[in-house]
């Protein structure tokens, strides 16, 4: 890439936040970035366009890959954002392998539980693997949504997750092109 | 589209900032968001707030409605589609089914919207317990512990002094089972609309710095006691003009003599009504 970011940053940004809404508004619905432009090899097309979209000098991110040197760079030249190694400092995360518990990432304060990390995790696939029936606002009556690729225990920590409410983290599933929101209100019911 | 701004007025980096709170504020209903508000080319409270969430979500597809008490012809609704018309370019209308944004002052449209709307407001003062509780640092704790008291209690005592809870708008409803929220003051005949509504509803004071939500399909309960239900306002009246009976009623004066009409204060359901 011979830019930083994207190449048409307002109309690109836009179309791409338009998208990350829609999923975050209707939690546990499928949305499919269409611009393909953009990629790392690390990191899957989603996640990117979240990246450029949502990501600059006053967002902390915490990164856990095995590629992490290079993602890293990827982020600091593409938005400038800081990287820290601490899960609690950080804003996003970015986790592309490895377990993880959402517990030790920044779960923000009684008073502005806005300052919470909100995690992106890549995973293997949407359309095959467990079944997980989801609940919450912006839900109508329940929405399934099938994940392969994902944290251990997934419904226990996303249910514990949820129990802390108005505290806690939101989650970005991110998988090729695709995004399924988890916003901490939502409970995996079965 | 005018030269030497940006799409939407707004630069990237702000509208960065404000997208990142307004995902926040869907991740968690009815709690306000702080933000980096901006200042506008309009004067506090004529919708700075509003004009600030819409700039930052609208795109050249997207098709603008803006509302003043129900009204599209009204200065403020005018002056805002011009506004965005000049710095996107975008396509306006009047008829609330065709337009993917709404942008509102005070009403919230009678015809149901649908999931690919978005519902903007306009927030005077997002802080429900502000009357009751001046210092912001005790409304967020008061918030944060879940501590509504003051707010039954001056329902109460509004119910023991007159009969019934006098508030007919800006009527506090609880989202989410958990936030009181401000439906910024609309009638309360709005309240019920904003329950388990089909289209996202955003927020935004610029004033107060603070953007919420309500995310479709959720629970917005309008505060009351079991027996006191919530009722909302009704008429003996029709509009005078498209006969609806179950429309929120403007009262007008029309002569000297103190004679007065009734209409739809929705001028796009009332048209929309006379047709059919």
């Amino acid at each position: 890439m011979e830019h930083v970011g994207f190449k048409n940053k307002t109309f690109e940004s836009q179309e791409a936040f338009h998208l990350i809404l829609q999923a975050t508004a209707n939690p546990g619905k499928k949305v499919k970035f269409m611009n393909h432009n953009y990629s790392q090899e690390d990191l899957h097309i989603s996640s990117v366009n979240i990246i450029f979209t949502l990501l600059d000098l006053d967002t902390n991110v915490f990164i856990q890959s095995a590629q992490e040197n290079i993602i890293s760079n990827f982020i600091k030249l593409h938005t400038g954002s800081p990287i820290t190694k601490n899960k609690v400092e950080s804003d996003f995360a970015i986790i592309t392998h490895g377990d993880l518990d959402f517990e030790s990432f920044n779960d923000g304060l009684d008073q502005y539980p806005d300052k919470s990390t909100t995690i992106i995790i890549q995973i293997q696939s949407m359309s095959e693997g467990e079944d997980f029936v989801l609940s919450g606002p912006g839900i109508k009556n329940s929405n399934q949504i099938t994940l392969r690729g994902i944290p251990h225990n997934f419904k226990e920590k996303i249910n514990s997750n949820s129990s802390k409410f108005p505290r806690g983290v939101d989650i970005f599933l991110t998988c090729n092109d695709e995004l399924i929101s988890l916003p901490r209100t939502i409970k995996i019911i079965n | 589209m005018i030269d030497g701004f940006n799409f939407a007025y707004l630069d990237e980096a702000t509208k960065r900032m404000i997208r990142r709170t307004i995902l926040k504020a869907i991740c968690i209903p009815g709690y306000q968001c702080p933000f980096g508000g901006r200042e506008m080319p309009l004067a506090y409270g004529w919708g700075t707030g509003g004009i600030q969430v819409t700039a930052s979500i609208i795109g050249i597809n997207d098709t603008l409605k803006v509302i003043d008490q129900g009204a599209d012809d009204t200065t403020n609704a005018i002056s805002i589609k011009n506004f965005f018309k000049k710095v996107c370019k975008i396509e306006t209308t009047e008829d609330t089914e065709k337009a993917t944004i709404i942008q509102t002052r005070h009403r919230i449209p009678e015809k149901k919207l649908s999931e690919n709307q978005i519902l903007v407001y306009q927030v005077p003062q997002p802080e429900p317990l502000r009357r009751l509780e001046p210092k912001e640092q005790e409304t967020r704790k008061l918030h944060a512990y879940e501590e509504y008291a003051l707010m039954h209690v001056k329902l109460y005592e509004e119910i023991s002094h007159f009969g019934s809870v006098i508030k007919t708008y800006a009527y506090p409803v609880r989202t989410n089972k958990r936030y009181i929220t401000d439906p910024s003051p609309t009638p309360k005949f709005d309240n019920p609309k904003m329950d388990f509504m089909e289209a996202l509803q955003l927020f935004g004071a610029g004033r107060e710095r603070r953007i919420y939500a309500i995310p479709p399909y959720t629970s917005v309960q309008s505060l009351d006691f079991e027996d006191h239900p919530f009722q909302i306002q009704t008429w003996d009246e029709r509009c005078d003009i498209c006969g609806s009976n179950n429309s929120y009623l403007d009262e007008i004066i029309i002569n000297d003599k103190g004679e007065k009409k009734f209409i739809c204060s929705d001028t796009n359901y009332c048209e929309k009504n006379l047709k059919t």
